[in-house]
């Protein structure tokens, strides 16, 4: 109840504040809009195409070739440098040495597992580069085996071979891309996904709505650090110690309070930007409102920490903002980037932001579970962290205060 | 008893903030404490409520041991810090319920509660505004609701009255007596001698970590009561006529100023003749003599070497 008390409260403070609703939900849809039309040549096909990827095949079989005929598509061409590779260990070489950002490898039994109804799998590795352009990668080998699928599923019902299709029977690749077959009714089966098609298609506003989404619930760290610890500078201090309530009931009522508004910022964002700006957000919002309450749960665990480890207000407030700008521009939240660094990349994997980020690029462009998941333990590893500092700093400052 | 502290002893590095000191507040009465800046006065108060540790000796609230009955005592206590303490983007209303929450009220009784302490520091039909419209008046007046809204059995006022119109004061004060006629102790610190003159029924006097004097208003002044002490007008007044005022036994001290000399003199040895001669023989205008009856202000003078505002 106590709890209750001081979480609505706080809540209340933080939408009350005009400031506070300016830079949290209008700045972020702005600049969405601003930075998404301005910087929207950032991802045409031109921009964002000639991805060199390293591939190699040891399948001889129909649906090997038919991925090769894929890959030699114009509009694949517009996106993939395909470097071939004489081996598996060529092409993992070529990615460890960063020649290439990633390596497509079909193995020699590819056709025949999915000629006997078996899985056939297309390994991707990627350099970690980058979250953006490896997760294009992964849309364009997806839409293959969608593809492929739904071939495989046709011919299922209908008990029917390669051979039996209409068009170029040797070549399933054209019915995967619906070009075959014209006239056959099946076709409308067979949809064309590539990223030519809208809904795949990345634009400007889309990648601006995840990285401004993302860091503004960094950005959150701040008024969110300032909500959690300004009684501890002023003279409220006072009222709340003496008042009947733990220290960690009171900084855990003050962190719901918190939570709830970066939950409204995020659900205002997240809509808004579908609704009104059209932003693919992918097929569903749950992965991305669980990365972003994690990211959240940083944000909030990152400014418990400083702001008691600050001597002051000012001081927490420069290190926050230092803080956010480094790991949003690391993780390529005003501008894609790309740096091979070491110093970069390390910062790069400490950068919540590069993590949130990597999470949903990989829930809106099709990437794997694993991928999101992985992200999603990562914010998690980060916010413990910090929660513990901020835990044992909290315990010496109460002790010292006064 | 309300409060009892014995020996108690608190340290900043090298520092003795405070001396060995004990003190005991009964139930129901104003307790006023007073001191200069640095007396020990806030760090006092910190260690009654257990906001400081100290280095040694006992604190009973209730007759209670403070740090083995903290969770309890608190539920009892109410604080009015000497700074403002309150939210300026809640609503009164917002203010006071949410300490009213905090000390364990609930429903109904919570919302009377609310109510009462808001109406008692007259601000009820002020409660849906925001504080950043009050006056410095009013937002003493709902830090004072934020304190007592749980009906504490102690309340600490620290400086309540401080940077207010004499309007918003004399309401505060009466507030304080209603509180106080109600059965609730109530500790009072001031720099207003004639606030704590007024109100308290009993006084302490701290310096240096230490209380120096402790009585009720009478028994204060009639520690000082071996002097009488007259002021005397005169017009830059030079250290040749400090010097032979100085010379008469019955007085025991003498301060110049631009336009006045004020003298302490032995009780019952009135040596007022003697300087009004000594004036007028060195050639200096005398424009009136006002002999001082002893206030509390001349006590803590006496006592400390200090005035209470210059600290």
């Amino acid at each position: 109840m106590k709890l209750g008390n001081i979480a609505k409260v706080t809540f209340l403070r933080r939408i009350r504040d005009k400031q506070e609703l300016l830079t949290s939900i209008f700045l972020p849809l702005l600049l969405i809009v601003i930075l998404g039309t301005a910087l929207q040549g950032n991802f045409s096909a031109g921009q964002l195409g000639d991805i060199p990827v390293a591939y190699f095949s040891e399948d001889s079989g129909p649906w090997g070739e038919a991925f090769e005929v894929f890959l030699e598509e114009e509009e694949i061409e517009q996106w993939l440098r395909i470097v071939p590779v004489d081996s598996y260990d060529q092409g993992l070489a070529l990615v460890d040495q960063r020649e290439t950002l990633s390596f497509i490898y079909l193995p020699e039994d590819y056709s025949e597992n999915i000629s006997r109804g078996e899985i056939g799998t297309i390994e991707i590795r990627d350099a970690g580069l980058s979250e953006l352009l490896p997760s294009i990668v992964n849309n364009i080998v997806r839409s293959y085996t969608q593809g492929g699928n739904l071939m495989m599923a046709l011919m299922a019902m209908e008990d029917i071979s390669f051979s039996d299709m209409e068009g170029d029977s040797s070549d399933p690749a054209s019915g995967i891309m619906g070009e075959g077959a014209e006239g056959n009714p099946r076709d409308s089966l067979i949809t064309r996904n590539t990223l030519d098609g809208r809904e795949e298609q990345i634009t400007g506003l889309d990648y601006y709505a995840v990285t401004m989404l993302v860091m503004f619930i960094m950005w959150g760290i701040f008024s969110g650090a300032q909500s959690l610890t300004e009684d501890l500078f002023t003279p409220m201090k006072t009222r709340i110690y003496t008042a009947p309530i733990g220290k960690i009931n009171y900084f855990v009522g003050k962190s719901i309070g918190v939570f709830g508004t970066f939950i409204l910022q995020i659900l205002i964002i997240i809509f808004f930007t579908k609704w009104v700006y059209g932003v693919q957000w992918g097929d569903s919002l749950w992965p991305i409102f669980v990365i972003s309450v994690m990211l959240s749960f940083v944000a909030i665990s990152i400014g418990i920490a400083i702001g008691l480890l600050a001597p002051s207000e000012n001081t927490s407030a420069t290190i926050i903002n230092g803080f956010v700008i480094i790991s949003t521009f690391v993780a390529g939240g005003f501008f894609p980037l790309e740096m091979e660094s070491s110093l970069f990349r390390i910062l790069r994997s400490l950068s919540p932001n590069y993590h949130a980020q990597q999470g949903i690029f990989n829930v809106v462009y099709g990437g794997s579970a694993g991928v999101i998941g992985e992200s999603i333990l990562r914010l998690l590893a980060i916010s413990l962290v910090f929660l513990v500092i901020g835990f044992y700093q909290g315990r010496r400052k109460v002790r010292e205060d006064f | 008893m309300t409060v009892q502290i014995q020996d108690l002893v608190k340290r900043y590095g090298e520092d003795l903030a405070i001396d060995h000191l004990s003190l005991k507040i009964v139930p129901g009465e104003i307790f006023g404490l007073l001191g200069p800046n640095g007396a020990g006065k806030t760090t006092l108060i910190n260690s009654m409520l257990g906001l400081t540790k100290v280095q040694g000796g006992e604190i009973q609230l209730f007759e209670k041991n403070l740090n083995t009955y903290y969770d309890q005592i608190k539920k009892d206590v109410g604080v009015v810090p000497q700074e403002l303490a309150i939210y300026e983007d809640l609503t009164a209303y917002e203010n006071v319920d949410l300490f009213a929450g905090l000390y364990g009220l609930k429903g109904r009784d919570k919302k009377e509660k609310v109510e009462e302490a808001l109406a008692f520091v007259g601000l009820s039909d002020r409660k849906k505004q925001f504080p950043k419209k009050f006056s410095g008046g009013m937002k003493r007046r709902l830090n004072i609701a934020m304190a007592i809204v749980h009906q504490p059995k102690l309340v600490i006022m620290d400086e309540p009255t401080v940077g207010i119109d004499p309007q918003s004061r004399n309401q505060i004060l009466e507030s304080v007596r209603i509180l106080n006629q109600r059965g609730i102790t109530i500790i009072y610190t001031s720099h207003y001698m004639e606030e704590v003159e007024g109100i308290a029924s009993n006084i302490g006097i701290m310096d240096k970590g230490r209380i120096i004097a402790l009585g009720t208003n009478k028994e204060l002044k009639e520690l000082i009561d071996f002097e009488e002490r007259g002021s005397f007008t005169v017009e830059k007044p030079g250290l040749e006529l400090q010097e032979a005022i100085e010379k008469i036994p019955s007085v025991n001290n003498i301060s110049l100023s631009e336009d006045h000399l004020s003298v302490r003199w032995k009780k019952g040895d009135s040596p007022i003749g003697e300087i009004v001669k000594i004036i007028t023989d060195q050639g200096y205008t005398l424009r009136g003599v006002t002999v001082k009856e002893p206030n509390l202000e001349q006590v803590f003078l006496t006592l400390t070497g200090k005035s209470l505002r210059d600290g």
